[in-house]
């Protein structure tokens, strides 16, 4: 059983750690990297990544939640264009390049990586003030592999992403989704996100 | 949103044993819980039974289990075994002048709010439910 998955079934460390101690078949090091993943994105180290500078074992049945890279663009374009059917192969460009060299410390794009390919993504930013509302951190895009869900992929990328808006200092997780979009309204819903304040209205200008 | 009582109890007696699937609870237990009618509520346990949420286990501690999926099953699943949600139009102003510019108008609105409540309740599973349940409780 792959212990990062298990780690994130259930967000406490209490499980975690209970799964590395019944575990059979697992190295030390493959127990506690989970271990050391949650500490991290709970600010008990102060963010200090320390489980990142261990080498991570690469096996078909785990997955690590990692830092896009520029080599990772490539594949979240594709994973995106496989699950919402359009190409925003410049809009994610950009995206990337703005998010890596502006505001690092209040934007993120993290990326879950399986067996050497890239299975999951999320985006999202610290905004404040926009609309009158105080800082938050927003979830701008969350996506699995459908070939990998329901394996605590998208948790874990949410939690990561959670983790760091706790670090900045920002209480409150907001995002916006299609109402038509069961799924990942459930997924939320499953994660405690409720309506907020806010409506959302449009218009066509046409 | 009003719900219609049958869908209350309904919602409360899948809440209350898919809190533990392997126990077995009979009407009355719930019933005394949330302080509702045992006849009332065995009517609406026989609807769950048949639509596959919950099965009656014969003989002395008999009762009911849950056997659906706690994480799979919404409010909306549970609900519309027993009422429409936002079937539009109806309701005790009946479809009056819905063929007017006016009408039309109201309609568009009215669709909205129906969309907007099947959306939510289509989201929030059983298991979402027993999570808010459980912050309710820690908060009193
Ligand atoms: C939503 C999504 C990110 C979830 O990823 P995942 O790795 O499968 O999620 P997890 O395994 O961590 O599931 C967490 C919870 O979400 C809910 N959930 C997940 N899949 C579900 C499904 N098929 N039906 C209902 N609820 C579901 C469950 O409550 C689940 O809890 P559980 O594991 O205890 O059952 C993934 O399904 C996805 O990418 N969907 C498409 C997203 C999309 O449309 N993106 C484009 C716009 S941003």
């Amino acid at each position: 059983m792959p212990l990062c998955r298990i780690a994130y079934v259930d967000h406490t460390l209490v499980k975690c750690l209970w799964r590395a101690a019944t575990c059979p078949g697992l190295t030390v090091y493959e127990k506690m990297v989970p271990v050391y993943q949650y500490l991290d994105s709970h600010s008990v180290f102060g963010g200090k990544d320390c489980w990142r500078s261990m080498e991570m074992p690469e096996t078909d049945a785990n997955f690590v939640i990692r830092p896009a890279e520029q080599r990772d663009v490539a594949d979240v374009i594709a994973l995106d264009e496989r699950i919402t059917g359009i190409s925003k192969r410049e809009y994610l460009h950009d995206l990337f390049e703005r998010y890596r060299t502006r505001k690092p410390d209040q934007r993120f794009f993290y990326v879950a990586e399986a067996a050497g390919r890239v299975v999951g993504f999320v985006v999202g930013e610290i905004r404040a003030w926009e609309f009158g509302s105080e800082p938050c951190g927003w979830v701008f895009a969350i996506s699995v592999d459908p070939d990998e869900r329901e394996e605590s992929v998208g948790s874990a990328l949410l939690d990561e992403i959670c983790g760091r808006f706790r670090q900045a200092g920002v209480t409150r997780l907001r995002t916006m989704i299609s109402r038509n979009n069961h799924l990942l309204m459930s997924f939320f819903r499953s994660h405690g996100l409720m309506a907020g304040p806010y409506l959302q209205l449009e218009k066509d200008l046409t | 949103m009003k719900l219609q009582t049958a869908s209350r109890l309904a919602i409360y007696a899948v809440l209350e044993l898919s809190a533990d699937p392997e126990r077995q609870l009979s009407a009355a237990e719930i019933g005394d819980k949330f302080d509702i009618s045992t006849h009332h509520l065995s009517k609406v346990l026989h609807t769950l039974g048949r639509a596959g949420l919950v099965r009656s286990v014969r003989g002395a501690g008999g009762g009911y289990v849950f056997c659906g999926n706690a994480k799979r099953t919404t409010l909306l699943n549970v609900i519309e075994l027993f009422e429409t949600v936002g079937g539009g139009g109806g309701g005790d102003g009946g479809n009056a002048g819905a063929a007017t510019a006016e009408g039309a108008a109201l309609e568009t609105v009215l669709r909205e709010i129906d969309e907007l409540t099947r959306a939510t309740l289509n989201s929030v599973t059983l298991s979402t439910l027993h999570m808010l349940a459980a912050g309710a409780e820690k908060d009193n």
